[in-house]
């Protein structure tokens, strides 16, 4: 009797030890758990971001399977003509608009085209402090250089500015960039 | 006691599962309440002074857009206040608010009336209407969302009360009015527009002049009031 009265405590000692090691557990594998079960629902991203990162998905896995590039001005390894009429077509299209937003004093930092024919242009900040327009000025400015990509880039469906790099809401307080702009811009009657 | 790991793990994932689920109901009853609201209570004007903090807009010597228009801003919340209705305004301070903010307190609101202020660089008022719909098919999945959809009605009448009230206030031909596609306005679930005032060259937006623009701009909610009102008796 003595001894197993001994042996149960002796095991009874050990308890505390095991019940914290085995709530530090419960702890770890709990906030472990909700980690990964709550990291999608708090991770921002916009609806347009992802449509892109959607369509860049979609795009790799295509390019795997097929040689020739169609994200035009990403274009090392060209190798068809028609990759290369396009990024010429695109370059022409890129000094135009540098020439364009000099008199804004923005730089074009960027220039490339999705395979649905949306041309992203990423322009360096700074148009809201060298601006000075108004609502008629601001959409010349958006319209005027969707104009000189159709002229230039066959293809060319709508257009998403981007100002350093990444999506932007307006230039100038006025119009609403942060959706692509497509040719409703030309056909809005604004002069 | 092995079973109490699991009991806790499981006790989590419930609350987090209840915590959604109340989420959906809420989401559901502030739907009802919105539409419950909308009917019978007194009219939500949201006022729009543009640009603020570091986007000064349009500056000519000591005057500059964003101070001007949070003016006049105030003046028409005040007297639309005055008039019985619930008044707002998107920013009451000097700082700068995304459209997405503006469209949604607009949306916090309820606003029925929605007016984006600005100063151009012409003589007229130009008043602009937003479109909420193009042919473009690139753009077509996210027009589809636009709050201005089911208001474009509402947003023709406010028009039409505006350039009544602007005109008589400045004269017919001083007002304009233009469509405005790319506008964050298609945004809002509400009759819309924006009100752009002239140069600072063609108006020194003294303080009886403020005084005198905001009147107008209140005239033209209390005409389109008017309008509304009678249609809905
Ligand atoms: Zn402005």
């Amino acid at each position: 009797m003595k001894s197993s009265r001994q042996k149960r405590k002796v095991r009874k000692k050990g308890n505390p030890w095991s019940f914290i090691l085995l709530a530090a557990a419960v702890f770890v594998t709990a906030s472990l758990a909700s980690y990964i079960y709550l990291k999608p629902k708090f991770t921002f991203e916009s609806a347009f971001i992802s449509e892109i990162h959607s369509r860049n998905k979609s795009l790799s896995e295509d390019e795997e399977k097929m040689p020739s590039p169609e994200l035009y001005g990403n274009s090392s390894g060209a190798s068809s003509e028609e990759g290369f009429r396009e990024d010429a077509a695109l370059a022409a299209a890129g000094s135009v608009i540098t020439e364009f937003m000099r008199t804004y004093e923005v730089e074009l930092l960027d220039l490339y085209m999705d395979r649905s024919g949306v041309i992203y242009i990423d322009l360096s900040a700074g148009l809201v402090r060298n601006f000075q327009g108004d609502v008629f000025k601001e959409f010349n400015v958006i319209s005027g250089l969707y104009g000189k990509i159709k002229e230039s880039v066959p293809g060319f469906t709508a257009m998403k500015i981007l100002i350093q790099g990444k999506e932007a809401e307006s230039l100038a307080g006025h119009i609403d960039i942060s959706r692509p702009v497509g040719e409703e811009i030309e056909s809005a009657g604004m002069q | 006691m092995k079973k109490v790991p699991l009991l806790l793990l499981l006790l989590q994932f419930a609350h987090i599962a209840a915590a959604q689920e109340t989420d959906y109901l809420m989401a559901a009853f502030e739907g009802d309440k919105k539409l419950m609201a909308k009917s019978g209570r007194a009219k939500s004007v949201v006022i729009d002074p543009g640009h603020g903090g570091p986007d000064y807009g349009i500056i000519k010597g000591q005057l500059n857009e964003k101070g001007v228009v949070l003016d006049i801003a105030k003046r028409i919340a005040a007297l639309a206040g005055r008039g019985g209705f619930r008044a707002s305004a998107t920013r009451s301070g000097d700082h700068l608010m995304s459209f997405a903010d503006r469209v949604n307190l607009s949306s916090k609101e309820e606003a029925d009336i929605f007016l984006s202020l600005h100063v151009g660089n012409h003589q007229e008022i130009v008043i602009y209407v937003p479109l909420a719909a193009g042919p473009s098919e690139e753009l077509k999945p996210y027009l589809a969302e636009s709050g201005q959809h089911d208001y474009q009605l509402r947003t023709a009448e406010l028009l039409k009360s505006m350039e009544n009230a602007l005109g008589k206030g400045f004269g017919r031909e001083r007002v304009i009015a233009k469509p405005l596609p790319y506008s964050m306005l298609s945004r809002v679930g509400a009759a819309a527009l924006l009100i752009e005032l002239p140069s600072f060259d063609d108006a020194s937006y003294s303080s009886e002049l403020q005084a005198e623009i905001a009147d107008a701009i209140y005239k033209g909610i209390e005409n389109y009031e008017k309008l509304t009102a009678e249609k809905e008796s």
